[in-house]
């Protein structure tokens, strides 16, 4: 299948790549990984005039990490992220880069491609809901910082200028004694997930000091699941209080009926992968070496 | 744009790459799939367009030694890379058939088996029918080989 015919532009830097689309309008986009947007021009859901690629710039692909903040230049790729010691720390990002899609994917897609593009099956988004994220978005006039939660608007829209674009990705490195999971149930490697749980505990013994869950693929965004956390947060983790937390992540999910199941399947689904991140949450908060992969069907 | 629109004049990109060792260069429109280039322009069919939809992996090749889909990007963002496709792999086993070597090769299908692309490990593993290869670089029949139909409708994807 060939896409729409369209005028290639290779950006040199981040900058010149805003001032491109400064100039080249609404018609152009922007080339990060390309797993997401080739596909849809080969489809010609996507017809761009314009294609500005950012897989030439230098210095956009980096993991650093500096005073308890993990920073994730926009060309990182998620091959990149799962190879990461630093990110190995921090286990729910590990599930997360490790998951997406086949290794073939993995090896092209970039997070902040994958933020920009806001697809409410995307994975990252879901996962950066439960720890504090922020997105730097550089345009022609500087840079600025916006909270993931403000970042992402809706499907496939963020807070992006047409002429900003994504710089780096900010994520603050959770405290002593946290542990958090990401699972995602998938009918096969490449496919989206049916549905997604994030949950990010902070453990004070028994008790959960704090907690986030954020659930994919059943709403036009990821989903704060805030009663569920409420059900949690400043009580003893038991089969009842876990019990009460599912019940309301379930009825937080808002999910749509399609080819990968009907919505009465999706929450249930949603429920069911909640239960399980919690459960490996905590064995993680607690110290335990859990390793857990993305859920076939 | 309208779907039905096309930009005037498109300026051709050129390109350098080097393919299984071999360096080439050539001008390409920038929607040229690196898979269309491997296959039309260097005639090296190896290569196979699967579901053409970044979901099977049957066009994976190792660019500067990661797999990718070559059905997922421009041959233009290759330029300045080092492919490696099937008929490179051949190669190298021919050239050195001992132990290690071998291992080599075992260790990129492993590779390609831990995505779920059954399809790559036939055309890894398991040499293509000389008809099928000469069909192919006829370019008039179906892409996919027989084998690579039963692992896609096994695969379920959505």
């Amino acid at each position: 299948m060939y896409p729409r015919a369209f005028h290639y532009h290779r950006a040199g830097s981040l900058k010149e790549a805003a001032t491109m689309l400064a100039q080249l309008g609404d018609d152009a986009k922007l080339l990060a990984g390309g797993q997401s947007l080739i596909p849809l021009m080969k489809l010609r859901f996507a017809n761009p005039a314009h294609l500005v690629d950012l897989n030439f710039t230098s210095g956009t692909s980096y993991i650093k990490r500096d005073n308890g903040t993990l920073r994730f230049g926009a060309l990182t790729r998620h091959a990149e992220i799962e190879a990461s010691v630093v990110v190995a720390k921090i286990p729910i990002l590990h599930d997360c880069a490790a998951g997406i899609a086949d290794v073939q994917v993995r090896n092209r897609g970039t997070i902040g491609g994958s933020l920009a593009e806001a697809d409410p099956s995307g994975d990252w988004a879901t996962v950066l809901f439960t720890l504090s994220t922020e997105v730097r978005c550089l345009g022609t006039n500087g840079e600025r910082t916006v909270s993931l939660t403000d970042f992402i608007k809706d499907a496939y829209t963020t807070a992006l200028a047409h002429d900003e674009l994504v710089s780096e990705v900010a994520v603050k490195m959770p405290a002593e004694g946290s542990g958090g999971a990401y699972l995602a149930f998938k009918r096969s490697a490449p496919v989206y997930p049916t549905a997604s749980a994030a949950v990010q505990f902070t453990m004070d013994d028994d008790v959960c000091k704090d907690v986030a869950i954020a659930l994919g693929c059943v709403g036009l965004a990821p989903i704060r699941a805030e009663e569920a956390e409420r059900a949690l947060r400043g009580r003893p983790l038991t089969e009842k209080t876990i019990a009460g937390a599912v019940d309301a992540a379930r009825a937080a999910a808002d999910p749509q009926s399609d080819m990968r199941g009907s919505a009465d399947y999706k929450r249930t689904l949603v429920g069911a992968l909640v239960k399980r991140a919690i459960e490996i949450a905590l064995r993680r908060a607690r110290g335990e070496q859990v390793e857990v992969s993305h859920i076939y069907a | 744009m309208p779907d039905n629109a096309m930009p005037d004049r498109i300026e051709k990109v050129p390109i350098q790459l080097k393919v299984n060792g071999k360096s080439y260069s050539r001008t390409v429109e920038p929607r040229k799939l690196l898979v269309e280039l491997l296959r039309e322009d260097l005639d090296l069919t190896g290569t196979h367009v699967g579901c053409d939809t970044t979901y099977c992996g049957a066009c994976t090749v190792l660019m500067n030694g990661a797999a990718v889909k070559s059905c997922t990007m421009f041959a233009v963002q290759a330029d300045g890379t080092e492919i490696l496709t099937v008929e490179g792999l051949e190669k190298e086993r021919r050239a050195s058939p001992h132990p290690k070597s071998l291992w080599r090769l075992l260790r990129i299908a492993m590779r390609v088996l831990y995505a779920g692309a059954h399809a790559l490990c036939f055309t890894v593993i398991v040499p293509e029918p000389a008809t099928e290869r000469k069909r192919n670089a006829q370019g008039d029949c179906g892409k996919h080989l027989p084998l690579y139909r039963i692992s896609e409708y096994s695969e379920g994807n959505s």
